[in-house]
């Protein structure tokens, strides 16, 4: 049986992975901390059902993007991603690899855009995939589908900022 | 191989979770079409906005515990109150169901009683209302009382 303190222990361990899916899915600080918070609260509730620790993650994962979801369609916005003062705790880590690329930053931005324009069921396995670097097995846990069905997700998802980015004439084609 | 198939696991051939990788790469090198997709899957890929969070420090959430801690123990400590209130309202509905259905019953009955009375009279309901009208009321009454006794 896992006391108080325990959960404690598994909140520090998970926050940060939560406040991460959270703030790119929703795109604001407040609310993935909201998000954040009330995922930590419902997973209390079932604390004393969980057996292992890969369970309780995939519970606490499920509970964070279906807050977002909810967030989302409440709101009804899908909003870019803004510069305020908490994005201080991110940092590009493979921007370096680009200085020599002019439309670096353009490109990135524009990725961003796109992500955004996902369906959220994209853009939750596309962030998942390639953010959190989950498996699809995962994936398909988190999300409660089939292996399958969430690699033919994350082709469309990639399919769809493609066709967008060649659309805007961002990528454009070797002949 | 077919282009059908290279799409089917160019994502996995990007991730190196391939069995077939030979097979793919010489494929790539002779279509053009799927040489497209990789290579801007991959540019795609590649170029994402990769922030690393580093996330806050232990500290910052240790203090966003507190609140986690704060409203369950606020839901313990009005779980009681939360299981006398639906307590009360279970049995003031109860209370409240069985005074309606009694009277609703008494009602019905009485109703009943008229309607076997007013059929079972030689005379009719208005000539009925006549000579009660001529009598007291405490002799109405007595009357009335004897009738029903009969029911």
């Amino acid at each position: 049986m896992k006391d108080k303190k325990s959960f404690e222990e598994y909140y520090i361990m998970y926050a940060n992975k939560i406040y991460g899916i959270a703030f790119r899915m929703v795109n604001n600080h407040s609310d993935a901390l909201d998000i954040v918070q009330e995922s930590f609260l419902r997973a209390y509730k079932n604390w004393n059902n969980f057996k292992g620790l890969s369970k309780f993650s995939t519970y606490l994962y499920r509970i964070a993007v279906n807050l977002s979801y909810d967030f989302l369609r409440k709101k009804n916005r899908i909003k870019k991603i803004e510069n305020y003062n908490y994005e201080n705790i991110f940092h590009n880590s493979n921007r370096k690899n680009f200085d020599d690329c002019i439309r670096c930053g353009d490109m990135i931005e524009e990725i961003k855009k796109e992500i955004d324009n996902l369906t959220e069921r994209q853009k939750t396995v596309f962030i998942l995939k390639t953010y959190e670097e989950l498996t699809y097995e995962e994936i398909a846990n988190i999300l409660k589908s089939r292996v399958g069905t969430i690699k033919a997700t994350y082709f469309q998802s990639l399919q769809k900022i493609r066709e967008n980015l060649k659309k805007k004439g961002v990528i454009k084609n070797e002949m | 191989m077919k282009c059908k198939n290279v799409e089917k696991n160019i994502l996995d051939y990007i991730e190196g979770k391939v069995k077939e990788k030979e097979k793919i790469r010489e494929h790539l090198e002779k279509c053009l079409k799927c040489r497209n997709l990789y290579k801007e899957f991959l540019l795609i890929l590649n170029s994402l906005p990769k922030e690393e969070f580093s996330g806050f420090d232990e500290n910052f959430w240790k203090e966003k515990f507190k609140y986690i801690q704060a409203k369950q123990s606020l839901h313990i400590k009005l779980k009681p109150v939360f299981a006398g209130i639906s307590l009360f309202l279970i049995f003031f509905s109860t209370f409240l169901f069985t005074r309606i259905y009694t009277s609703n019953l008494k009602k019905v009955n009485s109703t009943v009683k008229i309607e076997i009375l007013n059929h079972n009279l030689p005379f009719s309901e208005e000539e009925m209302i006549e000579y009660v009208d001529y009598m007291q009321d405490e002799e109405a009454e007595k009357i009335l009382d004897v009738i029903f006794k009969g029911f």
